[in-house]
């Protein structure tokens, strides 16, 4: 099954699709790009369609990265599996971006539509890899990344699974 | 400070290769304590998968040589090469930078290698009746 057929834009945070200027055929490509990184089934294809803010802050990052990669190289989705998984991996600062853009927005909704505070570092402790984690610890994001406690973590997860279920 | 790492490589099951994917990599850093082994891979994205070697990591705490132990349900796609190499370097950040540029090789190298085994060798002659019919059917 193909989880972003029936997707289209109203599945998602109007401000974010306004403010990222995110178009149908956005949404085409980033389904494209992930298949190519990621196999025929694309796990975060699934993530993206919950829709709903979280479902946005997924689709965010694939937009930001995949904008990076495409203004470097503009004929990066015709090219076959290997070449642009090779070609990534010396474009990590993408994905780092990409990252930060996500993880801000996650931060920004929780703060708006929940009225809650959270850290960038539970969110990412709480959602994302060690790895995720060690990449924005060595970039040069200003922001405050500390390996944050698990009172924090458990928090950050409660507040995901909240916003998981807000409707738009 | 020496630190040993295996290489991992996951399958392409469209181009049927196994192709190089990340490192794991003894933690002799002071962050993730509690973690035997690190992970340097490409960012692919995909959580489920990197939280589930975090996780099990985490609940084996394996050495180098049991790495095989992280790969649980994925051990189908994805498999660590049996040979253990080691980096050196002044600390874990120029460690994980080392090991960015040796997997780099490595994908370069069996991408290179792929493109080479396409390459179409120039035919040894020519046909020279492609106008002939040898059926002999003439209408």
């Amino acid at each position: 099954m193909n989880p972003t057929t029936s997707l289209t834009l109203a599945d998602f945070d109007p401000q974010a699709i306004a403010e990222y200027g995110i178009t149908a055929d956005d949404l085409r490509q980033v389904e494209h790009y992930l298949r190519l990184l990621q196999g025929p089934d694309a796990p975060v294809l699934a993530d993206i369609a919950i829709g709903g803010y979280y479902g946005t802050a997924a689709l965010l990052h694939e937009i930001v990265e995949l904008r990076i990669l495409l203004e470097r190289e503009p004929d990066l989705l015709e090219w076959d599996r290997d070449s642009v998984r090779t070609y990534w991996s010396l474009n990590e600062d993408a994905h780092v971006t990409a990252l930060i853009d996500e993880y801000t927005y996650l931060q920004h909704q929780i703060e708006q539509v929940l009225g809650e505070e959270i850290e960038i570092s539970a969110l990412l402790w709480a959602t994302s890899t060690m790895r995720d984690f060690d990449l924005l610890a060595e970039s040069n994001w200003p922001g405050h990344l500390l390996v944050p406690d698990a009172e924090a973590v458990d928090l950050a997860r409660r507040l995901l699974a909240r916003l998981r279920e807000v409707k738009l | 400070m020496i630190v040993r790492y295996r290489l991992i490589e996951d399958w392409l099951a469209e181009e049927g290769i196994w192709f190089p994917w990340g490192m794991f990599y003894e933690n002799l850093s002071d962050i993730f304590v509690d973690c035997t082994l690190l992970v340097r891979a490409i960012p692919d994205d995909d959580r489920r998968k990197g939280r589930y070697f975090d996780q099990r990591i985490r609940e084996f705490r394996p050495t180098i040589e049991e790495a095989e132990v992280v790969l649980g349900e994925y051990a189908d796609r994805y498999r660590v090469r049996p040979e253990i190499c080691t980096v050196e370097g002044e600390n874990h950040r120029e460690i994980r930078a080392r090991l960015w540029e040796i997997l780099f090789d490595e994908m370069e190298k069996q991408r290179l290698e792929r493109q080479a085994g396409y390459v179409i060798p120039e035919p040894a002659y020519y046909a020279v009746h492609e106008q002939s019919n040898e059926t002999g059917d003439d209408d």
